[in-house]
């Protein structure tokens, strides 16, 4: 406040200019305006030129000239009932719905007990497994991918859903989120519970995993999101067409360049970046939040 | 050890237990499958019948091989510029929106992080779009200030810059909520400070922000550096690769993970294809261990 008194001062005593300086609009804001607004159109343009591509009567292959604004919401609705009716497309919807859930909920179990036990017990060699487990963050996946096709297919997990989602779920990253979590829980409380009789797994269940609901969200989102748009396991692992995943499938179609169905296609694509945009659009905080924690901690 | 536990030996039991479920899946899907890659980097294997012993021979078979050579040039050069690029915009995009407050900063923030969420196929394909040589948005842009209409995804030196902006664009975001986590942490008196003692705004950033946020670049240089080494669904996708080809013309978004999927699931060579797993995991690896050692000795000091 004391900072502001001074140009308040010098706009009373003077002209617009004055008044102009003392409200701020600098050289510097007036940049961070122009840059906010460009950067701003290079992130959303893409996405609006998407939805205007669906919601445009189209057929041509003017289609590839930039789409302003959406010109006709009952071929929009066309185009996605079209999409919609490609059965290749709603099986593949179905299994990356699999795949994600299947994937989220077996990581969240795992996850959020070894964590519980990392917080808050000690027990012989708990450092070393600990490290072991961070050592996962640094293992690339890429390098493990050969050999990691080569166990799951020996257990007969070829196109399947477990085949799909299980090599996912020990995640190293979410142990680690959940741990600095869990971390800010008092201890007093559950000795409070024990002593009222509460035993280890009730600890777990009733006490820490509700006081844990945010960071459960967060790692949720994030390792959901990840699953649907993982493309290189996918790409791996299932060689039958009816268990490919949404983003094999989208690869495909697009891999043929047919540009007379090109809203269609680009309807199919709407539809298939849609789970994870709503997951965002709703629950973008945890996200935000997540990344930060996770990303100044590490 | 002042734990209130009524005997140590069943505690113990418990928490082994209630670990045990991440640490099978975490060894027989993560730890196992490391090892076993580098097992069979050093043997000829065709998927089908069981590997026979070759020591070093995959690594000299790809050395040697022009494949290899493309692969890891293109992925010097692509690192060489995406990662300052990537970086340097990331930080500007968060000065930017740790300027604004409240729904302003609320709203630019959300709106930039919205590419980072989108799936990579679709990031391809919108990439593959904007570039297209004739109709193409950024060529239509190039026309009206009068500048050549390069064939981004066809003309070998204007692959990796057109990989470079698509990679731009989709990470960010990711990078910028880790800057602004870390400016939100800088106390304000430390630029109080500095006002008194009459700093504009850029000294300002460079002299006090840019400091204050030493372990948080080398966080984000270091997370990039490794996730650009094994860069794969941009440059596949948007080159239209498959197994059996790869890379586009003339190979020149080959990179080194497409040419461990090529050979691997194509050739069905999986001992040459784990041989450059391998090399690329040496290469993180050291890369892990410096940032582990720079760390430490800013820990020190």
């Amino acid at each position: 406040m004391d900072a502001r008194s001074p140009s308040r001062r010098l706009s009373r005593n003077g002209g617009l200019l004055r008044s102009l300086l003392a409200r701020r609009i600098s050289v510097t804001g007036l940049i961070a305006w122009s840059f906010a607004l460009v950067w701003l159109v290079v992130t959303a343009f893409p996405m609006l030129w998407i939805f205007n591509i669906v919601f445009s009567k189209g057929g041509s292959e003017a289609a590839l000239t930039p789409h302003l604004y959406p010109t006709s919401l009952s071929s929009g609705f066309l185009h996605l009932q079209q999409a919609l009716s490609q059965a290749s497309f709603l099986q593949a919807y179905l299994v990356s719905s699999g795949y994600a859930v299947l994937q989220v909920s077996g990581m969240l179990l795992i996850v959020s007990m070894a964590a519980y036990e990392f917080t808050f017990y000690s027990f012989p060699g708990k450092h070393a497994l600990f490290l072991i487990a961070l050592s996962g963050l640094m293992m690339p996946f890429a390098v493990t991918l050969i050999p990691l096709y080569r166990v799951v297919t020996s257990l007969g997990w070829a196109n399947s859903l477990q085949g799909l989602a299980v090599p996912g779920m020990a995640s190293a990253f979410a142990l680690f989120v959940l741990r600095q979590f869990m971390e800010s829980i008092p201890i007093e409380l559950l000795d409070a519970a024990r002593i009222d009789g509460a035993s280890h797994f009730a600890l777990y269940w009733r006490i820490v995993l509700p006081l844990s609901r945010n960071a459960l969200i967060t790692i949720s989102i994030l390792s959901f999101i990840a699953a649907w748009g993982n493309y290189i396991w996918p790409l791996v692992i299932t060689t039958k067409p009816e268990w490919y995943t949404i983003s094999v499938t989208m690869a495909q179609f697009f891999g043929f360049q047919t540009y007379t169905t090109i809203e269609v296609v680009m309807a199919s694509a709407l539809l298939a970046a849609f789970p994870p945009l709503v997951v965002y659009v709703f629950l973008q905080r945890y996200i935000i939040e997540g990344i930060a924690v996770a990303g100044l901690k590490g | 050890m002042t734990t209130n536990q009524p005997s140590r030996f069943p505690a113990y039991a418990k928490s082994y237990l209630m670990i045990a479920p991440f640490f099978i899946l975490f060894g027989i899907f993560t730890l196992g499958p490391m090892l076993y890659g580098i097992a069979i980097s050093f043997t000829k294997w065709n998927g089908i019948n069981s590997p026979t012993f070759v020591g070093l021979n995959n690594y000299a078979t790809v050395i040697d091989s022009p494949r290899f050579a493309k692969a890891f040039s293109n992925l010097l050069l692509y690192v060489a510029i995406t990662v300052p690029f990537g970086i340097t915009l990331a930080f500007c995009v968060a000065l930017v929106v740790n300027r604004f407050k409240g729904l302003t900063a609320h709203f630019f923030r959300s709106a930039y992080f919205l590419p980072t969420v989108i799936p990579l196929f679709l990031t391809a394909v919108i990439w593959r779009w904007l570039l297209t040589p004739d109709f193409g948005l950024i060529n239509m842009g190039l026309t009206l200030v009068r500048l050549p209409q390069p064939n981004w995804l066809g003309d070998p030196p204007y692959m990796i810059p057109a990989l470079v902006m698509a990679d731009a664009w989709r990470a960010t975001g990711f990078n910028m909520v880790i800057f602004l986590a870390g400016m939100k942490n800088i106390p304000n008196e430390y630029y109080e400070a500095a006002t008194i003692d009459g700093a504009n705004a850029f000294a300002k950033i460079r002299f006090i922000m840019m400091p204050a946020l030493g372990s948080v670049f080398l966080l984000v240089i270091v997370n990039a550096v490794i996730s650009a080494l094994q860069v794969f669904d941009l440059p596949w996708l948007m080159t239209n690769s498959s197994f059996s080809g790869y890379g586009g013309p003339l190979q020149g978004m080959l990179f080194p993970v497409m040419d461990v999927m090529g050979r691997g699931f194509g050739g069905r060579r999986f001992g040459e294809a784990s041989a450059i797993a391998a090399i690329l995991f040496l290469l993180i690896l050291t890369i892990t261990i410096i940032q582990l050692a720079i760390r430490r000795r800013w820990r020190e000091l």
